[in-house]
């Protein structure tokens, strides 16, 4: 059991006996486990390369994403154009390449978004306890039980079609859940002996939430964190390709497949390759959710 | 029961009055002025203080909503901006596709979850198990809508064996309908299959470590009534409510699905709505859809605390 040690050590942290190394030793060994699983292993390695691709995008993408090159249009896949070009002669890789900064950049803005309002709601819940968290659990069980895409078809009639729309109507959407698991994740935390140390102490209610109970309640939000944003990278690809999310020319994988099923009879393979982007990456999200849960449980540390 | 079945009858009474209001205020958040936005931009002075007399946009919100609230209860969804017709017509006309849509997709999912989670829980390790996995992972991480894609260039324009688009009404014409439903039938269903076979799966292994499972055993019943009577029955029930649950997701899938088999249904009506700005038509259609949800929530969850007693106690 080598968790309430680095627990008790982060919470001791505050008067300044600490090595800075100790505190990281859970991650380090988290991590180390993470590599060791497959699931880990294809989904970091899936995750990074969409990561490498988004960073890199204008070194890596041979044409412009935007500008139209009308006597290439529907070109078939070729050395030139590995995927085709679309309707207005545009290079499909190079729009595909640029498509994953959006689809990163909105799930990642939908999920921090949707996390950090959800777990200060969710800890606040959990500490405080009474009037406080009957309202706002009620509150979540009120937003979980609507279908989440009649929901932000809802928020983007209010706001307006465009991908911030969608980040912040996904970002709601993602309130809840992140408000259960920190809440629940308080819920068995704040009994514990290093919390009532740090208490007695004198540690305002601040302190103990942020300071002391936050990193043990941080594992809990990284496996759902990861889940979330393969959710809300499919949603904003579902949005778009509905037309409600990022407006064309910007290269979305979604509104890609759109315009590919509107000239499937020109070319068929318009639509294939941004679709088989948006499933690559949600894939390596789901499966570094699930590394990370198994990684990240403190049962499975015991079990070694 | 009974006290359970109120229980959950007041709180679905609650969700819905929840969500009315949320639907209500979705047009007054639009912005500019609300009967502007149900006129539309060609409304003459007099059409917009008839508008406004009539929802009572003069009067506060609460009121307002009074007003609404007291129409939609005796069916009154307002018209449409663009054809004129009652809102509770042109929804009634939809729902047929949507049913055959619906139910076409539950069928799909039930008929693929149940083979692969049955797998998955009784040959553990085994090849078959390893491919059923594969198929969930997969299933989860496709988009609906480009499986939607896939199939449309698969099996409609490259194979043509099955229609590209369109919906016929299974009353008419059932074969024409049946080749017309089965496609988007299987786009909307494969990731709630997923998710269903999945929980199929944990359910049966939790199910198979219980004693009377053993008893069962002991006692020299046949491994096929083992699992037949006593280990698939039990395993079914958390896989009901999942269900439950995943009418919210047969919801959102439908709205894709319909996008991509230009498929007449409910979705298709709130994405015309939004285009053409035709905002009671979107407004009535949303609380539609979010009744049925809520109210299919309330009869799974009663048929689960009827399938197994312990619920009921529990709250």
């Amino acid at each position: 059991m080598s968790m309430p040690v680095v627990i008790r050590s982060r919470s001791a942290k505050t008067s300044n006996d600490l090595t800075p190394d100790q505190s990281g030793s859970l991650w380090a060994s988290a991590g180390k486990q993470l590599l060791g699983s497959r699931s880990g292993r294809i989904g970091v390695g899936i995750v990074l390369v969409m990561v490498i691709l988004a960073i890199f995008a204008p070194l890596i993408a041979p044409h412009s994403p935007v500008e139209p090159h009308p006597r290439d249009q529907f070109a078939a896949p070729s050395w030139t154009h590995p995927f085709g070009t679309d309707e207005v002669g545009r290079d499909l890789f190079s729009r595909v390449v640029f498509g994953s900064r959006i689809s990163l950049i909105a799930g990642g803005a939908a999920v921090l978004f949707g996390a950090i309002l959800g777990v200060i709601l969710g800890m606040v819940a959990g500490f405080k306890g009474g009037w406080v968290e009957t309202i706002l659990t009620r509150f979540f069980d009120l937003l979980l039980a609507f279908p989440a895409v009649l929901l932000a078809i809802a928020a983007i009639a209010v706001l307006g079609r465009s991908t911030q729309s969608a980040v912040i109507a996904i970002g709601i959407i993602n309130i809840p859940s992140f408000a259960r698991v920190a809440r629940a994740a308080v819920l068995s935390e704040v009994e514990k002996e290093y919390v009532e140390a740090v208490r007695s102490f004198g540690a305002s209610n601040f302190h103990v939430l942020f300071r002391t109970l936050l990193p043990n309640v941080l594992p809990s939000i990284m496996v759902l964190a990861s889940v979330a944003m393969a959710t809300a990278i499919m949603l904003e690809a579902s949005l778009s390709f509905l037309g409600l999310g990022t407006q064309p020319p910007s290269p979305s994988w979604g509104n890609m497949v759109s315009a590919g099923r509107t000239y499937l009879s020109n070319a068929a393979w318009y639509g294939i390759f941004p679709g088989m982007f948006i499933m690559l990456l949600v894939l390596g999200l789901n499966q570094l959710g699930d590394g990370l849960r198994d990684a990240l449980d403190p049962r499975s540390h015991d079990r070694k | 029961m009974l006290a359970f079945a109120f229980q959950r009858i007041l709180q679905a009474m609650l969700l819905l009055i929840v969500a009315s209001m949320v639907v209500f205020l979705l047009l007054r958040l639009i912005p500019g002025d609300p009967a502007g936005t149900l006129a539309g931009p060609n409304a003459r002075p007099e059409q917009l203080e008839a508008i406004r007399d009539e929802l009572g946009l003069n009067e506060p919100l609460p009121i307002q909503y009074g007003i609404w609230i007291s129409r939609v209860v005796q069916g009154d969804l307002g018209t449409s901006l663009i054809s004129g017709y009652p809102v509770k017509d042109i929804i009634s006309q939809r729902i047929p596709a949507s049913g055959a849509l619906a139910l076409g997709g539950i069928i799909v999912a039930l008929v693929i979850a149940v083979p692969v989670g049955l797998v998955s829980a009784l040959w553990r390790g085994s090849r078959l198990a390893k491919i059923a996995s594969a198929y969930t992972a997969m299933a989860l991480a496709i988009p609906t809508f480009w499986l939607g894609f896939l199939l449309l260039l698969l099996f409609g324009l490259r194979l043509d064996w099955f229609p590209m688009s369109g919906y016929v009404s299974v009353l008419e014409q059932p074969v024409k309908a049946i080749r017309h439903l089965l496609l988007p039938s299987v786009t909307l269903a494969v990731g709630i299959s997923a998710v269903l076979a999945r929980m199929l799966g944990t359910s049966m292994l939790e199910v198979l470590d219980h004693d009377y499972v053993r008893t069962a055993r002991a006692k020299g019943l046949r491994e096929r009534a083992v699992i037949g009577r006593h280990v698939f029955r039990n395993a079914l029930v958390p896989v009901v409510t999942v269900l439950g649950i995943q009418i919210g997701n047969l919801v959102g899938g439908a709205v894709v699905t319909e996008a991509i088999f230009q498929w007449p249904g409910l979705g298709q009506l709130i994405l015309q709505g939004i285009n053409n700005r035709d905002y009671s038509v979107v407004q009535g259609t949303m609380l539609f859809l979010v009744s049925v949800f809520v109210i299919v929530n309330l009869l799974v969850d009663l048929t689960y605390g009827f399938l197994d007693p312990r619920i009921r106690y529990d709250r």
